[in-house]
């Protein structure tokens, strides 16, 4: 399932520069291959504990790398999702023109596959690997197609979670060599690590606990983009292709969210429930800010950013509740915030594709000229706002409802996290209302989308509904794993 | 009348040695029947001479001849592979440069085998006078071949600059050994270490005398405050010339810094914080210095000085834990990398020897789709990216800090790597950006030979290391 976008993205690489559309059959196969394959894993799934459809090798034994790949519950969803966005990727940008898209296919079928190779190794150096090579395909990808401002964005793209990953690296390095100095056992599986660290086997001192956790957290906060370690994402979005095919692609970069549930804070536990209240207090931070940054946005995906930055501080505070409800709520939102972002990027694009602008002043009752489209648009920005009934009211509710009750953060966390529901349905209805609402402009208004688009657009949120109206379908498979995760992370509290 | 004894050889031992040595000698010679326009034949008999010497290496065997004064040693063999592989590119790319700039001469080929002949003395020798012969013999060889385009003004400089601070360094090495043979009355790396002087005015001079070889590599080496040389050297030289010096001289200079450590055993120990806190400066150093570089010679050569900082520090840390394994990987990952990046800077650049700015490689992606995906890996080793050979070799590095608990070291060394990571990658993004300006000629065969090695290396390395480390692990 890994390899096979990756072997796809280097058969295209080797097609003729000008059989375009041979290249897009390609992707379009390959992606087609893997949505398959996700759901025969799903379908596979046991509700019970541990990794299945477990695959290893060795690597390079000498140094205890291992090739380690394995599904539970907690990533599962994670890859039907990164199965999911590549082909909306590829829709949404099926109509780029430009001389080199060998490239383009290329790179998209590259970060794809890194991307749940990620999401799915065990193996703590497999999975830094691919968490590496997320960045390479984006960050030309931004280079190649982006907007005027595509050179500093994809430097600024590249480099600052790579900083982060390089202490990440640091940390990896220290935690291995210590539990082999201790236990005598060369390993990157995170099983093992995190078991070994459970059981006592391997201690470290309070304080060199901490700094490899912060090594963890560097890296995650920055790619998850946790608050203040945010600035990369707008202005890396803002230089993207209007069509936000790689927008979408991006939002599988919930990586780092996912990080700090599979390692950071298996790993370290006791650091964990240490930092949890600084980290829930800059996901309110972050929360609110970018609620308040969005309202002020012109530019439409610049608003989508901040709302993803906005939904991660929601993950991220349901992942430090350290609670069932609110881990559940954390792989919800994440979920949700693919689905229902990457809708919104998709309608943005089209938006963008019609009238030439990205700008929310360029445009005026849409709704008139194009009602289809606009119902559907509504539709999907009250799933962002989270309306009951619809995906994204399940993982806020879970998530609250997680901080709450969870001995580190408590209810002062869950209120001041309400106020940014508030905020996120001010902004994205008064976006809605600028861009849908009012007199349709003397030149003409935007006409109704073509059919393909209205049937992908419903398609998605049919699967809002489901996963609103009967959200087991979503949780059923994860219940298990998030249980023992939780088990396994909860500390006697702290003295 | 005394009798003067000629101590017994065992050609087996230094037979990579005698066939380099040897060929470079014939190889003045036949050079002299070879038209000028035929020195391509020089040049592939210089690569013959090399290949062979490459192959012969597995029929060496492990020993110690002439005295004691040379050896071949466990982890030899991997060493000399490195230095005669970076020899063989660096042949190809110069039969196709020196041409194109209209400075090839037959001596440029006879001159990078003597070089090599010294790197692979300094690599197997086991006493100071044949670490010093080789040094010199490397320096020498490399004067002249920095020079070499010398109606250039840019060169000519190099050249001599390069020789009045070698001579400099080479003044503290032999002034060094002077002292160390003062200190304990001999010169045999392996006896050395067992007769350090305890206390008194010996022990002074023999710390005196190692500080000042080491003094010594570290100008080879460019460790920072002995690298104010390497980026004017590294701009001024031919680029093939360039790219052959950076890593050879750069892992020869290490085989003998790593014979100093071995040679102190546990009195390294003395020395230890000052030349960690050089390392560090090393590595700090050559990664913000770089960011300012316009031309990307000099931002190789800041690179290169940074990457010093990396190999000393496993140098001293990875006693302990997995032997030398680190620090050999590490420069098996810099030779390979280094390699392609100077290939690729040599094609793009223009006949005339004009300094190659970052600038000019902006749009490459449009002009030449292979040669940017050779010097974007070769970016993406430098930066030390999955899945490149630059990866695996950082990480060991990283490990092997670990593993001698030096926690803030490795601190250190994220906090350099990490500053080094922008300028890579400003480079990377250049590649795939930007206005597309003069087109590329296609280069000659082989160059391409050569840039297709290197860069498979880069990616094979990284994902299969055992390749590397079953050796270099199999003397441990």
């Amino acid at each position: 399932m890994i390899a096979t976008p990756l072997i796809g993205a280097l058969v295209v690489f080797v097609t003729p520069k000008s059989a375009t559309t041979l290249q897009r059959m390609l992707a379009w196969v390959v992606s087609a291959i893997n949505v398959v394959l996700a759901v025969i894993a799903v379908s596979s799934m046991q509700p019970a504990i541990g990794y299945q459809l477990v695959d290893t090798a060795d690597w390079f034994p000498a140094m205890g790398m291992r090739y380690a790949v394995g599904l539970d519950g907690i990533n599962v969803w994670m890859v039907v999702l990164a199965s999911l966005l590549l082909p909306l990727g590829l829709w949404a940008s099926r109509q780029q023109s430009g001389s080199n898209q060998r490239a383009y296919y290329a790179l998209m079928l590259m970060l794809s596959g890194a991307l749940i190779g990620a999401f799915v190794a065990t193996d703590l150096l497999l999975f830094y690997v691919f968490f590496e090579l997320t960045l390479i395909p984006t960050a030309v990808l931004v280079a190649l197609y982006g907007n005027a401002d595509r050179r500093s964005a994809a430097i600024k793209f590249f480099v600052y979670p790579f900083v982060g990953s390089v202490f990440m690296l640091m940390s990896i390095a220290g935690l291995v060599v210590m539990t082999y100095q201790q236990s005598g056992v060369l390993t990157f599986d995170s099983v093992a690590l995190s078991g070994a660290i459970r059981s006592g086997a391997v201690s470290f001192d309070s304080a060199i606990e901490r700094i490899l956790f912060a090594g963890f957290f560097l890296a995650f906060a920055i790619k998850t983009p946790l608050w203040p370690f945010h600035t990369w994402m707008p202005q890396t979005q803002a230089a993207t292709p209007d069509h936000g095919g790689v927008d979408i692609a991006g939002l599988l970069l919930k990586v780092g969210a996912f990080g700090f549930l599979r390692f950071a804070v298996p790993l370290f536990p006791n650091a964990a429930a240490w930092a949890a209240p600084a980290i829930g207090a800059l996901a309110v931070i972050g929360i609110i800010y970018a609620g308040i940054i969005a309202f002020g946005q012109h530019d439409l995906k610049l608003v989508l950013s901040f709302a993803t930055i906005s939904h991660l501080g929601f993950v991220m505070l349901g992942i430090f509740s350290n609670t069932v409800e609110g881990i559940n709520g954390a792989l919800v939102t994440m979920i949700n915030s693919g689905l229902t972002t990457g809708a919104l990027f998709l309608i943005v694009g089209m938006l963008a594709r019609a009238g030439g602008s990205r700008d929310s002043g360029a445009f005026s009752g849409v709704w008139l000229s194009a009602p289809k489209f606009g119902s559907l648009a509504l539709v999907v920005v009250l799933a962002s706002i989270g309306v009951p009934g619809l995906n994204g009211f399940i993982g806020e509710f879970l998530a609250l409802q997680g901080t709450w009750l969870s001995p580190q953060l408590g209810y002062g966390f869950a209120f001041f996290a309400v106020i940014g529901v508030i905020l996120s349905a001010a902004y994205l209805l008064h976006m809605y209302r600028l861009v849908f609402m009012g007199a349709v402009p003397e030149h003409g208004g935007i006409a109704e989308a073509n059919r393909g688009d209205l049937v992908v657009l419903s398609l998605l949120v049919v699967a809002m509904l489901v996963v609103g109206l009967y959200p087991a379908i979503i949780l059923d498979p994860i219940q298990a794993s998030v249980a023992e995760y939780v088990r396994s992370v909860t500390v006697a509290p702290l003295p | 009348m005394a009798q003067l004894l000629l101590p017994g050889i065992d050609a087996t031992v230094i037979l990579q040695i005698l066939i380099l040595a040897g060929s470079a000698l014939l190889l003045l010679l036949i050079d002299l029947a070879i038209p000028d326009q035929h020195k391509r034949i020089t040049a592939l008999l210089a690569l013959a001479a090399t290949v062979a010497a490459i192959v012969a290496g597995p029929m060496s065997s492990q020993g110690v001849t002439l005295a004691g004064a040379i050896a071949f040693g466990a982890s030899t063999l991997i060493v000399n592979t490195i230095i005669l592989v970076a020899t063989a590119i660096s042949i190809l790319y110069a039969s196709d440069s020196l041409p194109k700039q209209g400075i090839e001469r037959g001596e440029a080929y006879t001159l990078i085998l003597l070089a090599s002949t010294g790197m692979l003395i300094l690599a197997q020798g086991a006493s100071l006078i044949t670490l010093f012969m080789g040094l010199e013999l490397l320096s020498i060889a490399l004067y002249i071949l920095t020079a070499l385009a010398y109606p250039r003004l840019a060169s000519e400089e190099a050249g001599l600059k390069y020789l009045i601070i070698g001579a400099f360094g080479a003044g503290f090495l032999v002034f060094g050994i002077a002292l160390t043979f003062g200190a304990t009355g001999t010169l045999l790396l392996g006896e050395i270490g067992s007769r350090i002087p305890s206390g008194g005015i010996e022990q002074l001079y023999f710390f005196a005398g190692v500080a000042l070889m080491l003094v010594g590599l570290g100008y080879k080496v460019s460790l920072v405050p002995f690298h104010m040389w390497t980026p004017d050297v590294y701009e001024g030289a031919p680029t093939a010339v360039t790219a052959y010096m950076s890593v050879g001289s750069k892992v020869a200079g290490f085989i003998a810094i790593i014979a100093m450590t071995q040679m102190l055993q546990a009195a390294v120990g003395t020395l230890q914080p000052l030349l960690m806190g050089i390392a560090v400066v090393t590595m700090l150093v050559g990664s913000i210095v770089a960011i300012s570089q316009t031309s990307v010679k000099r931002m190789l050569a800041y690179s290169s000085i940074g990457h010093a900082g990396f190999i000393l520090l496993g140098v001293l840390t990875s006693a302990a834990g997995q032997g030398l394994m680190a620090p050999i990987f590490y420069m098996v990952a810099y030779t390979v990398t280094n390699l392609a990046a100077f290939g690729v800077v040599m094609a793009v650049e223009r006949a005339d020897g004009h300094d190659l700015q970052v600038s000019d490689l902006a749009g490459l992606w449009e002009r030449s789709p292979w040669l940017t995906v050779i010097m974007a890996l070769a970016l993406l080793s430098l930066a030390g990216v999955p899945p490149t050979v630059g990866f695996l070799a950082k990480f060991q590095i990283l490990s092997a800090v670990w593993s001698a608990g030096s926690m803030w070291l490795a601190a250190a060394a994220a906090l350099a790597s990490a500053i080094s990571a922008f300028f890579y990658v400003r480079t990377l993004i250049q590649l795939f950006s930007g206005d597309t300006t003069a087109p590329i000629d296609r280069p000659a065969a082989s160059t391409t030979l050569a840039l297709a090695l290197a860069g498979a290396a880069i990616v094979l390395l990284g994902i299969m290391p055992w390749a590397v480390t079953s050796v270099a692990l199999a003397g441990n």
